[in-house]
């Protein structure tokens, strides 16, 4: 029991006491269920790696999305993490490829830009298959600053750099959102069509 | 010149209604309901009424004015898993009530608002607003800029949540910019990563500049307006914001953004060579002067206490005016802070519907205001009587 808990402990935002209460419902739960998930966190491991291509998740060498003859490869979107593919991916509005970083330019945090893939994806853009990149790093300091440092190094390889659009959300008002993200909503308004 | 100066027409409708602090400093254990108007907390020295007032703040900033380590605030001897603990009741005339509770301890500080915890410091800004004026304040005046940035940052960050994101996120983009430049030697810089942090530098001390720009020049008439009434003389009272950008003015936001930008590109080498980023938000300043004097330099001793009260009075009616309602005033120490005129000439100015919080070692000083004051009499940290 103790083993279990510690292991639990050390997964991220599980407290002492969250992995106690996750162990004894384990322990009163069935035991298929209980095997179940043992063999999906061991299968996941075995089968999942990362992509070669774009650094998402993947089943072998290629993730889903890269080995899809139907995804448009003119134009790939750049983001931090693989949750983030999976929020684009939500939408089902984007029918391109992606590239994924795995984080964002911190110096105080030690992540410099050999820790990220952007060596890579200067290579990916060599072919010149990509003719748009659409850089969707978050909209924080880092994030911006790590979109910054992609587009001076990439402008030379690809026709359009573009950053998603940052202000107002969807389904708010504008009298309850604050003054920072009204402003930036009018630096990135654009012509209606 | 009797109260507020007509605008507004403002109604007591936010005060700090009861406070509660635990193991804070040498206050054991206090609970101390407020009046609306004037509250009088008195007691020898070293009673424990800064501690409170320290306490109270907390709850405004959710930091000490005094120390920049939280840990400073447990009381001597502590055990290891001490917990300082200050809860405040804030209640607004439409029937808003928020419970404030700030917990510090040698791991960390919780701020929770209605029992729900709040992951950062700016959730708690806001709720409870307030000036505090104390004897050190006659430093903002002498002492480097530090002092001056950071009477700016509190008193505006308490009414625009966008400038304490602004200055939050510059702060941010500073550090990352400054570990580059630190760790750079000059020939191998990295110079594209520096690049890159200049935008959001560039772009939140631009949001900054705006703002403190509107700010300091809403200050600045309101203090000379007050100077001139509490010091009736030929001296008129100035103040000047110095900026990053030596006062240039802009056609619009986005040529200011410019400005910044092309600001920070240009220092790089510069930069690079002293280590550190030399221009910017974090490198900027309000000078006063009198009768086009520098206050800081030729300024009498009367002359910078009467300066200082008209800040503050100023403060106290420019958050009014932005925020809608009243802030709270805290005064710590009437009795060094100000002498018997210049007492006279706050009271005349503090409107029946301000509440204020005073520390003094002579109650007797309030004279006939006493009787309708609520006064609280701290002994060893303890409460012996209010009234």
């Amino acid at each position: 029991m103790e083993a279990l808990v510690s292991e639990l402990n050390r997964l991220p935002t599980i407290g002492r006491r969250s992995a106690e209460r996750l162990a004894f419902h384990l322990l009163s739960s069935d035991l298929e269920d209980a095997q179940a998930l043992s063999r999906s966190i061991l299968e996941m491991r075995e089968r999942i790696g990362f992509c070669q291509q774009c650094h998402n998740i993947a089943e072998g060498e290629l993730c889903a999305i890269c080995r899809d003859g139907r995804r448009d490869p003119s134009t790939i979107c750049v983001v931090e993490d693989p949750r983030d593919v999976l929020a684009f991916e939500e939408t089902g509005a984007f029918h391109g490829l992606y590239h994924v970083l795995g984080g964002r330019l911190s110096p105080v945090k030690g992540v410099t830009p050999e820790k990220l893939h952007i060596h890579e994806l200067l290579e990916r853009l060599k072919s010149g298959a990509a003719r748009e990149l659409i850089l969707a790093t978050s909209p924080s300091v880092d994030g911006d600053a790590t979109a910054l440092y992609i587009r001076n190094l990439a402008q030379a390889r690809v026709e359009l750099i573009t950053r998603i659009g940052l202000g107002v959300s969807v389904g708010s008002s504008l009298d309850t959102t604050d003054s920072i993200t009204i402003q930036r909503s009018l630096e990135g308004r654009r012509g209606m069509h | 010149m009797n109260g507020w100066p007509e605008s507004g027409g403002c109604k007591i409708d936010m005060r700090l209604q009861s406070i509660s602090i635990r193991n804070f400093r040498n206050l054991e254990s206090l609970e101390l309901e407020f009046s609306s108007g004037l509250n009088v907390i008195h007691g020898l020295n070293g009673q424990g009424k800064t501690n409170l007032l320290e306490a109270m703040f907390y709850l405004v900033t959710g930091r000490s004015f005094r120390t920049h380590q939280d840990g400073a605030v447990l009381p001597l001897g502590a055990a290891a898993d001490a917990v300082a603990a200050i809860e405040g009741l804030v209640i607004r005339e439409n029937g808003g009530r928020n419970r404030l509770r700030v917990a510090i301890s040698r791991q960390g500080k919780r701020i929770l608002i209605d029992e729900k915890p709040v992951a950062q410091l700016a959730g708690l800004w806001g709720r409870l607003r307030a000036v505090l004026f104390t004897p050190d304040d006659l430093m903002i005046l002498k002492d480097g800029p530090a002092l001056r940035r950071r009477m700016i940052d509190i008193t505006l960050s308490q009414i625009d949540a966008g400038y304490l994101a602004a200055l939050q996120n510059y702060s941010r983009a500073l550090r990352q910019r400054n570990l580059l430049l630190r760790d750079a030697e000059e020939r191998r810089a990295p110079r594209d990563q520096i690049l890159a942090f200049n935008a959001p530098l560039a772009q939140w001390g631009a949001a900054i500049h705006e703002k403190r720009r509107r700010f300091l020049h809403d200050l600045g008439e309101r203090a000379a307006r007050l100077y001139a009434g509490i010091a009736p003389s030929s001296e008129t009272l100035e103040l000047e914001y110095r900026d990053a950008l030596h006062g240039k003015k802009f056609s619009s936001p986005e040529a200011a953004l410019t400005a910044w930008r092309k600001m920070m590109d240009g220092n790089i080498e510069t930069d690079i060579r002293r280590g550190q980023t030399l221009r910017g938000a974090h490198r900027e300043d309000m000078r006063l002067e009198l009768s086009g004097r520098d206050l800081r330099q030729f300024g009498s001793q009367g002359q910078l206490r009467t300066a200082m009260l008209s800040l503050r009075l100023a403060e106290l009616e420019l958050m009014r005016d932005w925020s809608g309602e009243p802030a709270i005033l805290m005064l710590d120490d009437l009795a060094s802070e100000l002498d018997a005129p210049r007492r006279n000439q706050l009271f005349t100015r503090l409107d029946a519907g301000l509440q204020t919080i005073l520390t003094t070692i002579d109650p007797e000083l309030l004279g006939s205001r006493l009787e309708n004051a609520r006064t609280i009499h701290l002994q060893d940290g303890r409460l012996i009587s209010t009234d």
